[in-house]
């Protein structure tokens, strides 16, 4: 299994670069996750992880995109709230790319 | 000496009825606890026996899948059996009527045979694709039958001989000896073929040996094979990884007809070989469907045939190692189980049932896929594929119930495990999560709140999919479908109704009923309790475009289709419904309903290439388990022919909106679209379109 390694700490992940333990996460290590995906965190990228880590401590599952945006819409303002915004957060898809940064498994499915 | 060839052709006939009967008596002793239909799948045995009748003399799958095989295949067999009746004169006194009627045909029939069986044979060597395939028996064979027929010409012809005196030798030399399937041989033809009629898109590539041979799938950890109760891992020893591959493999010859008889039948005639998305995109040999087989038919022969136990190098048998086992994840991880190949195989031989075995095989020596078992666990742990708990699914429907209240005005619900429904909608747990695939889900909400039918969605059996099939696992296919009559009791419902998701309704529309009791068949308690619960009026299970379409036939859905006029739509037929399953009540059903729905909501439509769509349809490239992200290679290139006939109809007609009836292909489309320069919302689901169309009523 791969890890990544910070401050003396050794973060566990996944074939794909995800973290194993969600536990484990910190906003250290999303930096480094972050620049792995080569997304520059700016405010905005820091309030969808902060949602979407949010959202998984109430449901053990990351958002569905409808209702991620729902919600970015509402704090980041509704001309924010759309896929599209979120794929210009995170060209990779918002579900995939912020769950990696956001320290949540991948979600699989027909998706 | 003529005692000597007497003794020899006769001993021939013997081993070869002998072989044959001992074949048949293997496939009806070996029960078929699944139904594999056949495309289009026949409604009534009459409509069972003319498809037969259709495949046995016309060589129907053939003639649509490679002319020159065609053609050579019939040059030899009509060519053959006028022989053979013409032969009839050598044993029959007085010689009847029509024999003797047929005497100057069938000396004409004798050069169709040869020079069919030459083409046949040609086609072997300059055919690189049939070259590829071929095995020294298929040679051999092919030399047998010329060697006949020429000698057969030349008696006639150079030098005569009096047949009377050796009746008892020319009586049997037609029956090569050994294969008892070699009446039917059909061997490729001439040059590369550039049949018009069959390819609007000249897209046979040359084959790139090993090109996708760098390309394998994640390997499921042992948490999740456990999970499932299989090996967490491989045995450190080879042998011991070697029997339990056999082994699991005779057991599976045991259990299935169908796999008995698809290892044993081809004739490797090659008209599959270049029908398969995956070979047309990537040019990798091994991604020929019949090539794909070959990997598990040459281990099938070395362990379980005689000619492979004895002569393996001679009908291209041979042993299990672990560069053949890896080969097998490789390969039958790029195979989307979508059937068209087996649409033009005169045999009807299906590679999805072999690709199903090489996985259950690989599941059983510990060497899972890791894609497909983590899903199938969060099935079995959560409820569905992508692991949304009750909650999460409660949150989402809530959300969506305002957002429908605040576009429409109507509070349409969206309703969760409530007791007494009497639909229960099972539908892929991707339409509550990824776009476009929740439009639909609106959708079938508007649906049933127009015509005023209650219905409920369960947090059981929140997953209509059933990965159980990709990786050919009964128990997991069972386990993973009792969660829905589980739901139904619990829920006491009188209908059960599946959304858009392609191979959910091929497991519910073929599997269910002995699985589960859903449909006639199973008979066990629950099954039974099901079946009086259930109202019989309606089939059972039905699919929501079944039930959509009978609500428009009787006037119950009103349309402003002038909604949908931005879309111009053309319609995918998605894999499992085209060629695995049936809507409505006569064969064809599945490709004319969702048509008509389309239609019936919207003014602007337009198929695609004939050839690429109803049961010829291109898989989307992602279906049967491939649809993870280490596989996008293999998933843009698989998509390569859909996306060549969806280009023809987006410069030809502007189409802007290819429907579909499938999670897979609405996930897989959206993902693959932009590599091919268009936008990846040009994917949709039907119901996205009777959503958008829909006259919800006059209340406000
Ligand atoms: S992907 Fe489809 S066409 Fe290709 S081998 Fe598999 S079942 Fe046949
Ligand atoms: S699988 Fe069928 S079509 Fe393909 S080579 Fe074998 S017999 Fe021919």
């Amino acid at each position: 299994m791969a890890a990544i390694e910070l401050n003396g700490k050794t973060y566990e992940t996944d074939e794909e670069g995800y973290l194993v333990n969600l536990a484990d996460w910190d906003e250290d290590v999303a930096a480094v996750l972050a620049e792995q995906e080569n997304v520059q965190m700016s405010n905005n990228h820091w309030e969808v992880v902060n949602f979407l880590r949010e959202y998984y401590n109430e449901f053990q599952i990351a958002p569905a995109v409808r209702v991620l945006t729902k919600a970015i819409g509402k704090k980041l303002g509704p001309e924010k709230g759309n896929s599209q915004y979120l794929y210009e957060l995170f060209p990779y898809g918002p579900a995939k790319q912020a769950c990696k940064i956001a320290g949540l498994p991948k979600p699989t499915g027909c998706i | 000496m003529s005692l000597f060839f007497a003794i020899l052709f006769y001993a021939a006939s013997a081993i070869l009825v002998a072989g044959l009967a001992y074949k048949i008596a293997g496939y009806a002793r070996t029960p078929a606890p699944l139904s594999i239909p056949t495309t289009p799948g026949p409604t009534s045995t009459a409509g069972v026996v003319f498809r037969m009748f259709r495949e046995v003399v016309f060589f129907e799958s053939l003639f649509k899948g490679n002319l020159w095989i065609w053609m050579f295949g019939a040059m030899f067999h009509f060519g053959l059996a006028l022989v053979l009746l013409r032969h009839l004169r050598y044993f029959i006194e007085p010689v009847w009527f029509w024999v003797a009627i047929l005497q100057p045909f069938g000396l004409y029939a004798g050069f169709a045979m040869a020079a069919g069986l030459g083409g046949l044979w040609a086609r072997r060597f300059l055919v690189e694709r049939i070259r590829y395939i071929s095995t020294p028996s298929d040679h051999l064979m092919l030399a047998l039958l010329l060697v006949i027929a020429v000698t057969g010409l030349a008696m006639k012809f150079l030098m005569h001989t009096d047949i009377v005196a050796v009746t008892l030798r020319a009586k049997h030399a037609i029956s090569p000896p050994g294969r008892p399937n070699w009446r039917r041989r059909t061997d490729m033809a001439g040059p590369e073929i550039k049949a018009p009629a069959f390819r609007e898109y000249p897209t046979i590539p040359a084959l790139q040996p090993d090109a996708m041979a760098g390309l394998k799938c994640y390997v499921a950890n042992e948490k999740i094979q456990e999970a499932l109760g299989f090996p967490g891992k491989m045995a450190d020893n080879w042998q011991e990884t070697h029997d339990k591959a056999i082994g699991r493999m005779g057991e599976l010859l045991e259990k299935y007809r169908s796999l008995r008889v698809f290892l044993d039948a081809c004739v490797h005639c090659g008209s599959c070989t270049d029908k398969c998305h995956y070979f047309i995109g990537t040019g990798d040999p091994k991604n020929m469907p019949v090539a794909r087989q070959e990997l598990m038919r040459s281990v099938y022969r070395r362990y379980f045939t005689t000619a492979g136990k004895l002569f393996p190098s001679l009908v291209g048998a041979r042993d299990l190692t672990p560069e053949v086992l890896d080969e097998w994840y490789k390969y039958y991880w790029q195979c989307s189980e979508c059937r068209r190949c087996s649409v033009f195989c005169p045999y009807g031989i299906d590679t999805a049932e072999i690709t199903m075995a090489g996985r259950e095989i690989l599941d059983a020596v510990g060497y899972g896929q890791k894609y497909s078992n983590e899903i199938i666990g969060k099935v079995h742990r959560i409820g569905n594929n992508l692991g949304l708990p009750g909650p999460a699914l409660q949150d989402t429907l809530n959300g969506l119930e305002e957002d429908v209240k605040d576009d429409t005005g109507f509070d349409v619900k969206y309703p969760l495990d409530v007791q007494g429904a009497e639909v229960l909608l099972v539908t892929p747990s991707a339409d509550f999560f990824a776009e476009p695939h929740i439009e639909s889900t609106i959708g079938y909400g508007k649906v049933f709140h127009a015509a005023g039918i209650s219905w409920t969605f369960s947090s059981k059996a929140s997953e209509a999919g059933n990965f159980g099939m990709f990786i050919g696992n009964y128990e997991q296919l069972r386990k993973v479908a009792l969660r829905v009559r589980e739901a139904a009791l619990e829920l006491g419902v009188k209908r059960i109704v599946v959304g858009e998701c392609g191979h959910a309704w091929r497991v519910a529309y073929a599997f269910w009923n002995t699985l589960t009791g859903i449909g006639a068949g199973a008979s066990d308690p629950f099954a039974v309790e099901l079946q009086k619960q259930l109202d019989p009026r309606y089939k059972q299970p039905s699919h929501i475009c079944e039930v959509t379409w009978d609500l428009i036939q009787q006037g119950r859905l009103k349309f402003d289709k002038s909604a949908n006029d931005h879309r111009i739509i053309t319609f995918h037929d998605s894999c499992n419904v085209a060629r695995a399953s049936r809507m409505g009540d006569h064969p064809g059903g599945q490709f004319e309903i969702p048509r008509n729905i389309v239609r019936a909501v919207a003014n602007r439509f337009h198929d695609m290439a004939p050839e690429t769509i109803g049961e010829q349809t291109f898989c989307c490239g992602g279906g049967g388990g491939v649809l993870t992200d280490e596989l996008m290679d293999l998933r843009v290139k698989g998509a390569l022919p859909r996306m060549e006939a969806l280009k023809r109809v987006v410069d030809d007609h502007g189409v802007n909106f290819m429907a579909t009836i499938c999670a897979i292909c609405k996930a897989q489309f959206s993902k693959v679209l932009p590599y091919y320069g268009f936008k990846s919302g040009l994917v949709g689901g039907v119901h996205q379109l009777v959503s958008t169309a829909i006259q919800l009523g006059n209340e406000q």
